[in-house]
């Protein structure tokens, strides 16, 4: 750890000096630099794949830089580690909550930084009391230091991660899409220990793609796109479109060319009544008809996943469905696919839910339908790779994908593979939670296509976004949850941003979790 | 092998509704190409490193002793590791779907007691007596695998239990010693040679064995499954894949194995013992580890446990024709597998 | 805060709960059999049978605890037990100084584990299964066949009792206020947090290397324990005493509720698991039982507590037939370890659509 100070102006934060990161031919970071003040909250805007995260990775210390250099106030530092990089100055709060479920939330606090008791050892009061302090200080005095973490809400996680990077007063909080799981009260929440941070000498680097949050957070931001940076500027500077053509090099209005679509057919395929698992969804009914995309908004945690989940018979809720006309009962998934016309569902976290990571494309297009090749229960391997090819065709990937292992690929192809493993086994009917998430600018407009052209065909589609625009250039109805039940139906003319969004936030501000 | 996180089709134009071509020429059928894309790179990485151990193991032992090279010691050696390698696969399978299965020792031991106990050394009993035991051993693996999918107990804790409890049934059932003998055709199976002595039958066991098993895993369905299941089981599941009933079909076959492995191992000492299956608890466990698989599931090649069981069945006749002490021959048995186990890893 | 104190006392004592009530349970239904039981040579002749395989256990919980598998503490009490039996001579010179060698042996036999796991980084698995091979060979080398011999003042030092004590409650008492003191360090809450969730630990700063090669030597010097005792006892030294004991470590890991997935549990309450066991064979025994369905009893009985473990802890969400997707991270933390795939890699990261929050 070389200990130089090379001209520090005193007011200089961070500085990252052409920072390069390669993974095998893939260069993730190609020459990276920006620099931020004390006292500064720097926004970091990129798409998937633009090297956010490995930057993110290398400031916390969990990857070391192929060449180049980071300067923390003024000093060059290595971050070798984890420990190191908290020791030199850098603290983050990482978008998937870093914490073990089985500690309570003080032990998580204050990890490796507990009170000493009697005679050095830890004392499980005093962490306790310690946590408790801290809790209240940064405004989270609900939340109870002795429960087990995996007992908290996806929300009070996310925000004690936040809690426990800035409590520990680093010189530069790293804050990566720290708003994912927060609702609309905690977001906030969470400006405001920014803005107490801040006042305090802190600096903050803000990772997001949520414009409006780096409007009031940021002042100054840097884009990346392809791992090199784009522009460092100021953020009163540039409108929003200008920052998504930095980004994605690609004007918005491409996404949506395809407009929406009409229904092929006024019968419903899906009919759902009375849908409930509570607590979080009270109580769904709607109809899906023949070759609609149904679009499902709300604000996160309204109980869109677990109406998702019910539909697809992941989870065992109450109420009835039926399925082209015919009662389904439900016990499985497997009943869901082998419904009729079968149910899919492309979910979430496509990762964790939709992929089988470590295997190739072509296992991974066939897993739900493999009946279809197989004879006294060997797989036809041609006919196998047939069918798959022409899957990848219709969803536009490429050919190659059948043979690399799914997690060497991108966002985008993955997500392709995960809605194609639907198309080949044939279900009509498409939930869709989230399609767009991760996934970049072009292939996001090839999906929007790929599902208009599924309609079309005569499949049904229900998707699930939180995005606004997406939902209305692309559904031709919508429905909004709020609370568990649907509030509102819209539809045509009627179906606009603002119907949207005043729906969505009932008649008050909700907090979630 | 380096695979390119952006791959071509990010860059492809956008919105066409007419399909791209796939690009893929006149190659496609070239036997490298379809051998690499049926089983793809790492598997053939990793079985080829595994045999590329076993053959170097067996260049090297013609410096300990000439003969440890011959064709006879290859033979000898490749009869004897059939024991680890029948039970080495069902241990594989239910490790690809991220289990252990301990029970292996007693579900082996209680096979062979029962042979020789109910078949005593009568070849026309065997008609009914082998079901038997496969039957035994199948209902052994439905035990353990209704605990683990349908109780989700551990499979480390599931199998320990079901393997004492065998334990006891194998004392109630023998008094404590085992009677009976082998029968004549089961000796013959395994100690019998064909074509003048040049093979021994066993050998032809194992090579069915082996067709038989990578068949399974690599051309059904079901072994399509097993894979699916031991790398994401919530994806499987929500892919429509009955993971219980994989979980359960593992520890059947692994139950089956070890029957088999049991009345094989009886075959050898023409009559049965306690603690006849206690070696191979370990044994299995190595054959799999060395062979390249993944301890925590859903990566494994059978061919590559094949070759681990070769290459821990020939250290074990080589040590045995040495003069070392047993001490070093466990010692040396210990650096072998460490070293295998380094030298197949796969940078992930 | 609601309710803090009752919070902390409830997480305090977690573990402990279930392997008490059963402990409870037996040792009643013991005492009712045979009353006698309850007399001093009784008692100190249950603490001597259980023992050994107590202070294994604590050592194999640490491990398990920590996220892995030591599957080489058989060979490892078996190597112990042989070089006292052969090397250690009748004068209490000799004796302190291979209470000392023991010690240091088991924590050596914990340094290589360690360092294979955590530097070379071997899955935990197949680690100890090579060292338990090679610490298997050791033995032999040192000693060939059973044999060997220690004083009778050495066995009595950890078999005796005085004034109606056994000597080997003293000996677990201050076994587990060891460990309840490493738990309450850096290197206690690192392994907890390890077990719990690697990456998240690493991420936060914890050391992976020094706290799991820290585990693996604690974990040893406890074996060095248990090899000491076992010597006590048998007064002889056999290359293959520990062999056997594998299983049996593992059972009583499991009985005292301790989490074969990692990050939960006391390794303390292994100790009350080894007890179970022998009472269950003492009241066997006592029933006139043959002891051929010692080993049917046992089984059953960890299969019983293992569900009681499991649907006690998620009664609720097993009713709700759920399959444990909603809500963060993959995890499954209901004890069944093992049903979970490779890690992912580093692909991908943030969700990018510009859009309204």
């Amino acid at each position: 750890m070389t200990d130089e100070s090379r001209d520090w102006d005193g007011a200089t934060a961070l500085e990252v000096r052409k920072v390069v990161k390669a993974y095998g031919a893939t260069m993730a970071l190609d020459g990276v630099s920006f620099s931020c003040q004390v006292g500064e909250v720097h926004g970091l805007l990129g798409e998937n794949g633009a090297g956010k995260s490995t930057m993110v990775k290398i400031l916390s210390g969990l990857v070391s830089p192929d060449q180049g250099e980071i300067a923390i106030l003024g000093k060059i530092v290595r971050l070798r580690n984890p420990r190191m990089a908290l020791s030199a100055g850098t603290a983050t709060a990482f978008q998937e909550t870093t914490m073990v479920p089985h500690l309570t939330v003080a032990q998580n606090l204050m990890l490796l930084r507990e009170p000493r008791g009697r005679f050095g050892f830890n004392s499980p009061s005093l962490t306790s009391a310690a946590a408790a302090e801290i809790l209240s200080e940064w405004d989270a005095g609900e939340i109870d230091p002795d429960r087990p973490v995996f007992d908290l809400s996806l929300s009070n996680r996310q925000r004690l991660e936040l809690i426990r990077a800035l409590s520990r007063r680093p010189a530069i909080a790293l804050l990566d899409e720290a708003t994912a799981a927060l609702g609309a009260a905690d977001v906030d929440w969470l400006f405001r220990q920014v803005a107490k941070f801040k006042s305090s000498g802190g600096t903050v680097v803000y990772i997001s793609h949520r414009m409006g949050e780096i409007r009031e957070l940021c002042e100054r931001c840097t884009v990346l796109k392809n791992g090199r940076e784009v522009r460092t500027f100021p953020t009163s500077d540039v409108t929003d479109s200008e920052a998504v053509e930095m980004m994605a090099g690609r004007a918005i209005q491409r996404i949506y060319a395809a407009g929406r679509s009409e229904p092929t057919g006024s019968d419903s395929v899906l009919v759902a009544d009375h849908i409930s698992f509570p607590p979080a969804l009270e109580d769904v009914s709607f109809e899906l008809r023949r070759g609609e995309i149904l679009g499902m908004a709300g604000l996160q945690g309204h109980g869109q996943k677990e109406l998702f989940m019910a539909l697809f018979g992941a989870c065992r809720a109450k109420g009835s469905l039926e399925v082209n006309g015919k009662p389904l009962r439900m016990r499985s998934t497997h009943d869901a696919v082998a419904a009729d016309i079968g149910i899919s569902l492309v979910p979430e976290d496509r990762k964790v839910e939709g992929l089988m990571v470590s295997m190739e494309g072509l296992a991974n297009l066939t897993i739900a339908n493999l009946s279809q090749f197989t004879t006294v229960g060997f797989i036809r391997r041609h006919r196998e790779r047939a069918a798959a090819t022409k899957t990848l065709l219709a969803v536009n990937a490429s050919v190659k994908t059948l043979d690399q292992e799914v997690w060497a690929l991108s966002g985008g192809n993955q997500q392709k593979l995960a809605i194609g493993k639907w198309l080949l086994a044939g279900t009509r009917v498409l939930l869709m939670f989230d399609p767009t998430r991760g996934v970049d600018v072009e292939t996001k407009a090839e999906i929007f296509g790929l599902m208009q052209r599924l309609a079309q065909e005569g499949r049904s589609i229900l998707f699930h976004s939180t995005d606004v625009e997406e939902i209305v250039n692309v559904a031709n109805r919508a429905l909004v949850m709020y609370r568990g039940r649907i509030a509102a139906e819209l539809e045509g003319d009627g179906l606009t941003k603002e119907a949207l969004v005043g729906a969505m936030l009932g008649t008050a501000q909700e907090v979630v979790g | 092998m380096s695979h390119t996180v952006n791959d071509d089709a990010a860059s492809a134009s956008t919105t066409s509704p007419v399909p791209r071509d796939s690009g893929e020429g006149g190659s496609a059928t070239h036997p490298g190409v379809v051998l690499r894309r049926m089983w793809g790179n790492r598997a053939i990485q990793t079985v080829l490193a595994v045999y590329g151990i076993l053959i170097l193991l067996l260049l090297l032992s013609r410096f300990i002793n000439p003969s440890y090279g011959s064709i006879g010691f290859v033979r000898t050696v490749v009869g004897l590791s059939t024991f680890t390698a029948v039970v080495a696969f069902g241990q594989g399978i239910v490790i690809l779907t991220g289990g252990f299965d301990l029970s292996i020792p007693s579900t082996m031991t209680l096979s062979a007691v029962l042979l020789t106990g109910m078949a005593t050394g009568s070849s026309a009993k065997t008609l009914w007596v082998i079901p038997l035991m496969l039957a035994v051993g199948a209902a052994i693996g439905a035990f353990n695998g209704i605990g683990v999918a349908l109780l989700r107990l551990s499979p480390i804790v599931m199998t320990l239990a079901t393997n004492t409890i065998l334990g006891g049934v194998i004392l109630l059932y023998t008094n404590g010693t085992p009677a009976g003998f082998t029968p004549p055709v089961i000796i013959h199976l395994v100690q019998g040679r064909l074509f003048g002595g040049a093979l021994p039958e066993i050998i032809v066991v194992l090579i069915g064995f082996t067709v038989l098993g990578v068949l399974l895993l690599n051309y059904t369905s079901f072994g399509r499954r097993v894979y699916a299941v031991g790398s994401n089981p919530i994806v499987a599941r929500l892919s429509g894949v009955r993971t219980g009933s994989v979980l359960v079909g593992v520890y059947v076959i692994s139950g089956v194995c070890s029957a088999i492995g049991g009345m094989l191992l009886s075959g050898y000492s023409n009559q049965s013992y306690l603690g006849l299956g206690d070696p191979y608890l370990l044994l299995s466990l190595a054959a799999v580890v060395v062979g390249g698989s993944s301890i925590r599931g859903g990566r494994g090649y059978y061919l590559g446990t094949l070759a681990g069981a070769v290459i821990l069945t020939a250290v074990s006749t080589m040590l045995a024709g040495t003069n070392l002490s047993q001490g070093f021959k466990q010692i040396v048995y210990a650096v072998v597998i460490i070293v295998a186990v380094l030298a197949v890893r796969q940078r992930e | 805060m609601i309710g803090a104190p009752s919070e902390r006392l409830r997480n305090a004592t977690k573990g402990i709960v279930g392997p008490v009530l059963v402990l409870g349970v037996f040792l009643v239904v013991y005492a009712i059999i045979q009353p006698a039981f309850l007399s001093t040579m009784q008692i100190t002749t249950l603490f001597n049978g259980s023992t050994v395989i107590a202070l294994a256990a604590v050592g194999e919980a640490i491990v398990v605890i920590a996220g892995g598998f030591d599957l080489s503490v058989g060979s490892s009490l078996s190597v112990i037990n042989v070089l006292l039996a052969v090397h250690m001579g009748q004068s209490t010179g000799s004796q302190a100084l291979w209470i000392v060698l023991a010690l240091a042996v088991g924590v050596g036999i914990g340094l290589l584990n360690g360092v294979l796991v955590a530097i070379l980084r071997i899955p935990s698995i197949v680690a100890t299964l090579a060292t338990s091979f090679f610490w298997g060979g050791v033995a032999l080398l040192v000693l060939k066949q059973p044999g060997g011999s220690v004083s009778m003042t050495f066995s009595n030092w950890f078999t005796g009792s005085h004034a109606g004590v056994p000597n080997a409650l003293l000996l677990l008492l201050v076994v587990t206020l060891v460990w309840l003191a490493v738990k309450r360090t850096r290197l206690g809450i690192s392994i907890y947090a390890l077990g719990g969730d690697e990456e998240a630990a690493v991420a936060n700063g914890v050391r992976l290397k020094p706290s799991l090669i820290g585990a693996y030597c604690l974990a040893g010097l406890f074996y060095g324990l248990a090899g000491l005792f076992l010597t006590a006892e048998t007064s002889s030294g056999d290359p293959n005493a520990g062999g056997p004991l594998l299983l049996t470590v593992f059972t009583a890991v499991v009985l005292g509720g301790v989490s074969l997935s990692g990050g939960r549990g006391d390794a303390a309450a292994a100790i009350l698991g080894a007890f179970i066991l022998t009472i269950i064979t003492d009241v066997l025994y006592a029933m006139g039982i043959s002891s051929f369905y010692t080993s049917i009893f046992t089984g059953a009985v960890l299969i019983l507590a293992l569900v009681a473990n499991v649907w006690g802890g998620q009664g609720a969400r097993w009713l709700r037939g759920f399959t444990g997707i909603l809500g963060g991270r993959a995890q499954d933390d209901d004890g069944t370890g093992g049903l979970g795939g490779p890690r992912d890699l580093p692909a991908g990261g943030s969700p990018p659509a510009v859009g309204v929050r």
